[in-house]
């Protein structure tokens, strides 16, 4: 049997932010333009896996991505076992312009999904200029609360079944089964309340409805990709707050869920390519 | 809706008896002016009743109409009709009942219900 090494390496960098020492997991592969990913909420890095192995973004694409401090191997904040966790606004913005100033990366283009592809729009508002391009998948200005993500960590519930089995359904049904099995197991290795705690940032903190209007897409060009068959952040749902943002460009992705890039890396990657090739040539 | 042999097919399921061999609760499915009671027991379906029933007990409900459930039904759903959770984000089906247990049961139950829709095609 032979054995392969996958291009992806992975290493920690740490820096303080907010006046507290950070160590921070991420991965990468590629060279060129470097192409900022963020994760869903819940999960880590590794839904980018199949991006990261795909020579057709990674032989122009320097594709980094890092676990949220609390997510994957990314360390929790000396004093963790003190505080509940929240995600903010504030502080994931804070955190992504952290990692890019530690990590050297000049004018990336930043790719976020769920509440990596909210954030995009925060960033868009306030930091358009330091990005090259923001490519925000299943992004959208808010997502009604149509579901209690408190019992995600009650003691009496299992948190690691309970947080995939409410992410399961997201996922289009015909997306490859090891693929879609391979995100649940992400979600089932999360710690106990960090889902809980994005949630907080999804569905209460993060809702840029009223603001997004005020993107300015000659600083950042910014593209909306959104899979077809997610229910949290529908594609009406994302055509709504693309059509308040002038110069928004939006494709709606058929047979993708919520997850795309992680449970379908090969049909994400094929509606992928057109929007890269569009910001390398512009670049 | 065929209930033939519901239970077979989800005690056959190796997915239920690899992720929920431990799960017992007893649900009510409103479907339309239909109902149904399913007691689960230790990740088996133990029985399968059809109503209607005069207060029925059970831990917690799932409703929606005739058309909700035939949609969800589907061996392959339209988009966005592939789970209960995005007929609670339209108000298509409501939960009731005891909402720890429906969490703490939640992957048990979507693979139980995985099986109404492998026999979607008699609905």
């Amino acid at each position: 049997m032979s054995a392969a090494l996958e291009p992806i390496t992975g290493r920690y960098v740490r820096f303080a932010f907010e006046g507290r020492a950070q160590r921070v997991y991420f991965e990468e592969a590629g060279q060129g333009i470097p192409l900022l990913c963020l994760h869903t909420a819940g999960s880590d890095s590794r839904q980018f896996r199949g991006l990261m192995n795909d020579a057709r973004v990674t032989d122009r694409f320097r594709v980094v991505a890092f676990d949220l401090p609390w997510h994957g191997k990314s360390s929790p904040p000396a004093g963790w076992q003190l505080e509940q966790y929240r995600l903010t606004s504030a502080t994931y913005t804070g955190l992504i312009l952290a990692f890019v100033q530690a990590m050297g990366l000049e004018k990336p283009v930043v790719m976020g999904c769920s509440i990596g592809g909210r954030i995009c729009l925060h960033l868009a508002l306030e930091h358009a200029a330091r990005f090259r391009a923001i490519v925000g998948l299943q992004s959208a200005a808010n997502t009604p609360r149509y579901y209690d993500p408190a019992w995600l960590a009650h003691p009496e519930v299992n948190g690691q079944l309970a947080s995939a089995a409410t992410v399961m359904g997201l996922m289009c049904p015909g997306s490859p089964e090891a693929e879609r099995w391979e995100t649940l197991w992400h979600y089932m290795q999360g710690g106990p309340g960090i889902f809980r705690g994005d949630l907080y940032f999804y569905q209460i903190d993060g809702d840029y409805r009223g603001r997004v209007k005020d993107i300015d897409t000659k600083l950042a060009p910014y593209y909306f990709l959104t899979g077809e068959y997610d229910y949290s952040c529908s594609p009406e749902d994302t055509q709504e707050t693309a059509a308040a943002i002038a110069g928004a460009k939006v494709r709606i992705m058929r047979n993708l869920g919520h997850f795309p890039m992680s449970e379908n890396p090969q049909a994400f990657v094929g509606e992928l390519l057109p929007v890269l090739d569009e910001i390398a040539a512009a670049s | 809706m065929d209930w033939n042999d519901f239970a077979g097919r989800v005690n056959a399921d190796p997915l239920v008896a690899r992720l929920a061999a431990e799960s017992s609760f007893d649900l009510l499915l409103r479907w339309g002016d239909e109902e149904h009671l399913l007691r689960v027991r230790d990740g088996r379906l133990q029985a399968h009743r059809a109503g209607p029933f005069v207060m029925p007990q059970c831990d917690f409900a799932l409703s929606g109409s005739e058309d909700a459930w035939a949609r969800f039904c589907q061996a392959q759903p339209a988009p966005r009709d592939q789970d209960i959770f995005a007929f609670f984000r339209r108000g298509e089906m409501t939960l009731t009942g005891d909402t720890r247990k429906f969490y703490a049961h939640q992957m048990c139950l979507k693979l139980v219900l995985a099986q109404l829709r492998a026999a979607g095609d008699d609905a």
